[in-house]
């Protein structure tokens, strides 16, 4: 939703907490499943110490499972620490190409809750600009935002990005952006470029966001 | 435990093998669906005492997954078994029918001690129904 007096430490609050909202159930899914795993570890030796047959290879595979989980949760952890500091010296160089992967890992899951493919186009070399990182990372979710509510029968988004010198241009498709239910997300994310010194703009079916 | 049987959705695959692994050591019967519409499909095809359930799953979510539920069976059982357990989401479950809402990580003797009072909740419905059932046919008879 938006208006014409958009508020957007508010609603970059919104989205910091949108964010660690979605990461905390990912960690808590995590941690439920070790949980059961270890009661599984222990239903299994208990049911060994009343003289059933336990396998090692049962247990390896079990412990195998937490391992997984265990690694699972490390990398959530470390999207978490990325995220948080992102807001740290706004303006300093980053890598383009880093700093949209970091948004499009996290809304990897709202694209696995609409059962969309968010995949990603980067070229190979890396591209250092100074910018808020944050400011960025909530203009591209919202442009993804945009882009999983609209297209019912849309099952891939596609997050790229080209530069001409100091521009840069991040392309999300695909999307209907000119979908009229969408017109209040759609003015948020164009005010939110604004803010930034870019724009947003559709062509066709893509998004694209535009820093000069 | 007696013998309940059990329908368990979730998407998380790891998460189902392991639960679904501890409760049938403790003699539950359990079937597993990673998916709303696969978790309907079960239960067209056999009957559930219990329906132990996912509230955020891709596609259709634990409450659209309920609502269909009870279209199909107005008398099923279901306890939502979230990672996100917020009152909003919890009034809405109850008022769809389910018959509790649980937070993970749930201790599974208390998962448990709510898969029986569930069941117990089922076969007094099935046992009002059979006798509902009864009733009509001695009255048709006039007896």
């Amino acid at each position: 939703m938006t208006d014409d007096s958009l508020d957007l430490p508010a609603q970059k609050l919104v989205f910091f907490g949108t964010i660690t909202a979605s990461l905390s159930h990912e960690l808590k899914n995590v941690l439920a499943t070790i949980n059961e795993f270890s009661g599984l570890l222990d239903d299994l030796t208990r049911g060994a110490a009343a003289g059933r047959s336990l396998s090692p290879e049962r247990l390896q595979s079990v412990c195998g499972k937490i391992q997984k989980q265990i690694r699972r949760g490390e990398v959530i952890i470390q999207r978490l620490n990325r995220f948080s500091h992102s807001v740290d010296e706004p303006g300093r160089q980053v890598d383009i190409k880093v700093v949209l992967g970091e948004i499009c890992d996290l809304c990897h899951r709202f694209a696995d809750l609409k059962q969309v493919a968010l995949e990603r186009q980067f070229p190979q070399e890396s591209v250092l600009v100074p910018l808020d990182s944050f400011a960025f990372q909530y203009a591209v979710y919202l442009g993804i935002d945009l882009a999983l509510q609209a297209g019912a029968e849309a099952r891939v988004v596609t997050v790229s990005f080209a530069t001409t010198g100091s521009a840069c241009d991040v392309v999300i498709a695909s999307a209907d952006p000119m979908d009229p239910t969408l017109a209040a997300r759609w003015s948020t994310l164009q005010q939110v470029m604004q803010h930034m010194g870019g724009e947003a703009g559709a062509d066709g079916d893509r998004i694209v966001l535009a820093l000069h | 435990m007696a013998g309940e049987r059990v329908l368990l959705v979730d998407d998380e695959t790891d998460f189902v093998e392991a639960l679904s692994a501890r409760m049938e050591t403790r003699e539950v019967v359990v079937e597993t669906a990673t998916s709303g519409q696969a978790a309907l499909e079960k239960m067209d095809a056999q009957r559930f005492d219990v329906v132990v359930l996912d509230l955020a799953m891709p596609g259709m979510d634990g409450i659209e997954t309920l609502s269909a539920m009870r279209e199909r069976d107005p008398d099923i059982q279901v306890i939502l078994l979230t990672g996100r357990a917020t009152l909003q989401k919890g009034v809405e479950a109850m008022k769809l029918g389910a018959m509790d809402f649980l937070e993970k990580p749930a201790d599974i003797n208390l998962l448990l001690e709510r898969i029986q009072e569930a069941k117990a909740k089922s076969d007094e419905r099935l046992e009002q129904k059979t006798e509902q059932v009864i009733q009509d046919i001695l009255r048709t008879k006039g007896w």
